[in-house]
């Protein structure tokens, strides 16, 4: 088992350190004190020579980066480290929290963005998001993050195809439900294959606007276009020796599919800006949450494309489907979550275990994962018990353990199309209240800013202009 | 959605709790000598100023529990980055007053309050 992966109740090595670089210590005094609770090592720096000082030395699991760093602009700093190959992911904080500037901050390769004050749930996802997936540049994790538990017979199957197609160089495209581990299956291939020592890189497409995509990902002269001051490397060649990771590849723009399409038959592309053919030596896997043959169907997802990537398919199958692994899971993530927040390890009485085994875990492994952290954090005594379980777990119970019918299921499919509309209202609704920053909408609506983006472009929403005078006129209002 | 504060932070750890009232505690005494300060900056018409010290509170007196003062804070950096400048008067005597009333609770216990060295990962 320990060949495929397996890291049952395996703990951290070390508690990761997060740095802070911000000039206000009083934010950072209070941030400090929050990550610190959450279980993590803190460092702060006052200054830009503190900062690189303590990034490059302490190499630091996360870094928070205030976006106006004193006298520094944190975007240029930015910048700088990730031009400097800064391993690590770095997460921005900013009291301007606009779509640009986010926009910016993530193009550069900054792994998330809050605004100031991070509101402190969503702070806390992010950088265990940013620990657990390490960075975009980065293939070595101190924390590897678990891939599964292996208990199943389906994902041995998983297991044992991607032991077979690592050594390969063959093009893999990886499909599943959100949370069931897509990436780590990706990142599982690199590692087992002889590309492991070079460069691991992952590229969510959803996450990229369409008219920067291309040059993300080939690269631009400088003097491609307005703003483009310097030659910068396109993640191909970041990507060169090493794996490149596709991930969400329905959502890539069909003009830039062709691009990849040249680029995937000839190993050949341009950077923008340039007429010179450059070549690397990169492998390719993709991943996509939708049914692929039907983006091929409806015109998302070019055909020739499609069969380019689709050399192997790895189907990761739903948390629901292999039920016989959550006990384990469950076992893991108590394991590592109590030495996160550096509590006792509890254990789970048989009625709340029947019940997590029951239950049809929508969000897959990423939601038992914080379930479970919850639990830790929250229940009280040495034992979860069904007390201590939330209410819409043990109310999932019924219905998941109804056989569903034809019927049923056409009544899930409207449902689901009605969920789409609610979901588009809903953020709809949430620009509107936040004035189009996709920043607060993000924390109005409880999601990342990623995902977000992912969905504005998904339900071709069009952001409203920020309307930035309304806000302190309506205050200004209120207190007359 | 349910915002997580500092106040009802740290259930686990009483030595970060009390950490956390020693600093709002000083956080509280800071931002009332700031009741003058920006008063004084909008006076004078440094709104650079104004905008330094606004946008600073409009990031962080939220972690503190003072999101009232954090909502008109950044309101003022708004305004000077708009350059609004009529706006201003209304907006900083607004937000001068609450700093002038700013109250850290009663709950704060000085006795509670434990040497820096003992709070593991934060020095």
């Amino acid at each position: 088992m320990a060949s495929m992966g397996m890291k049952l109740g395996a703990t951290p090595a070390t508690v990761p350190d997060i740095l802070i670089a911000d000039d206000d210590r009083d934010l950072q005094s209070v941030l400090k004190l929050h990550l610190t609770d959450w279980g993590y090592q803190v460092r702060c720096a006052c200054n830009k020579h503190e900062l690189l000082e303590q990034f490059y030395q302490q190499q630091p699991a996360v870094l928070l980066l205030d976006l106006q760093f004193g006298v520094d602009d944190g975007i240029e700093l930015l910048d700088r480290l990730i031009r400097e190959g800064a391993s690590r992911p770095i997460v921005l904080l900013t009291a301007h929290g606009s779509i640009p500037t986010a926009v910016k901050a993530i193009q550069l390769g900054a792994f998330d963005f809050l605004s100031k004050p991070p509101d402190l749930n969503m702070l806390r996802k992010v950088v265990e998001h940013a620990i657990e997936s390490g960075t975009s540049r980065d293939s070595v994790e101190s924390d590897p993050p678990m891939l599964v538990a292996g208990e199943s017979r389906a994902m041995r199957q998983v297991m044992q195809m991607v032991d077979e197609v690592a050594p390969t160089d063959a093009k893999v495209l990886i499909t599943g439900e959100s949370g069931t581990g897509k990436e780590l299956v990706a990142r599982a291939i690199h590692e087992r294959s002889a590309r492991s020592a070079r460069n691991f890189v992952a590229v969510n497409m959803a996450a990229l606007p369409d008219k920067l995509a291309e040059s993300l990902l080939f690269g631009h002269e400088r003097g491609a276009f307005t703003g483009a001051d310097r030659t910068h490397l396109g993640w191909c060649e970041t990507a060169d020796k090493g794996t490149l990771f596709l991930d969400e590849i329905g959502e890539m723009d069909i003009a830039l599919q062709a691009k990849l399409l040249r680029f995937l038959q000839q190993g050949a592309f341009h950077r923008v800006g340039s007429s010179l053919s450059r070549s690397v030596n990169v492998r390719l896997i993709s991943a996509t949450n939708r049914d692929t043959r039907k983006l091929v169907k409806d015109g998302l997802l070019r055909e020739d494309l499609f069969y380019r990537l689709q050399v192997v398919e790895i189907e990761i199958p739903p948390l629901r489907s292999r039920r016989e692994e959550i006990g384990p899971l469950v076992d893991y993530f108590l394991a590592r979550s109590a030495h996160r927040h550096q509590k006792l390890r509890k254990g789970v009485s048989p009625e709340a275990m029947h019940l997590l085994e029951q239950y049809a875990w929508p969000g897959n492994v990423r939601e038992l994962e914080h379930v479970v952290e919850r639990l830790t954090i929250l229940s009280r005594g040495d034992e979860i018990t069904l007390a201590d379980l939330p209410q819409h777990i043990g109310g999932q119970l019924s219905r998941t353990s109804l056989p569903s019918s034809p019927a049923s299921q056409a009544g899930q499919d409207v449902n689901l199309r009605q969920m789409d509309v609610v979901e588009r209202a809903a953020i709809l609704d949430a620009l509107e209240k936040s004035d189009g920053h996709a920043v607060t909408a993000a924390l109005m609506l409880g999601i990342g800013q990623a995902t977000l983006y992912r969905k504005i472009k998904r339900y071709d929403i069009a952001l409203p202009r920020q309307r930035t005078r309304t806000k302190a006129s309506r205050v200004a209002r209120n207190e007359r | 959605m349910t915002r997580a504060s500092s106040e009802t932070a740290f259930a686990s750890r009483p030595d970060l709790a009390a950490a956390f009232r020693q600093r709002k505690l000083a956080y509280g005494d800071r931002l009332r000598q700031l009741t003058s300060t920006i008063k004084t900056a909008l006076n004078e018409q440094h709104y650079d100023e104004v905008q330094r010290i606004a946008h600073r509170l409009a990031g962080t007196c939220g972690l503190y529990g003072f999101a009232d003062i954090g909502s008109k804070a950044s309101a003022v950096a708004e305004a000077v980055r708009l350059r609004h400048h009529d706006e201003l008067p209304h907006l900083v005597d607004s937000l001068a007053q609450s700093l002038r009333e700013v109250d850290v609770g009663h709950d704060v216990d000085d006795q509670a309050i434990p040497d820096n060295r003992s709070l593991a990962g934060t020095t």
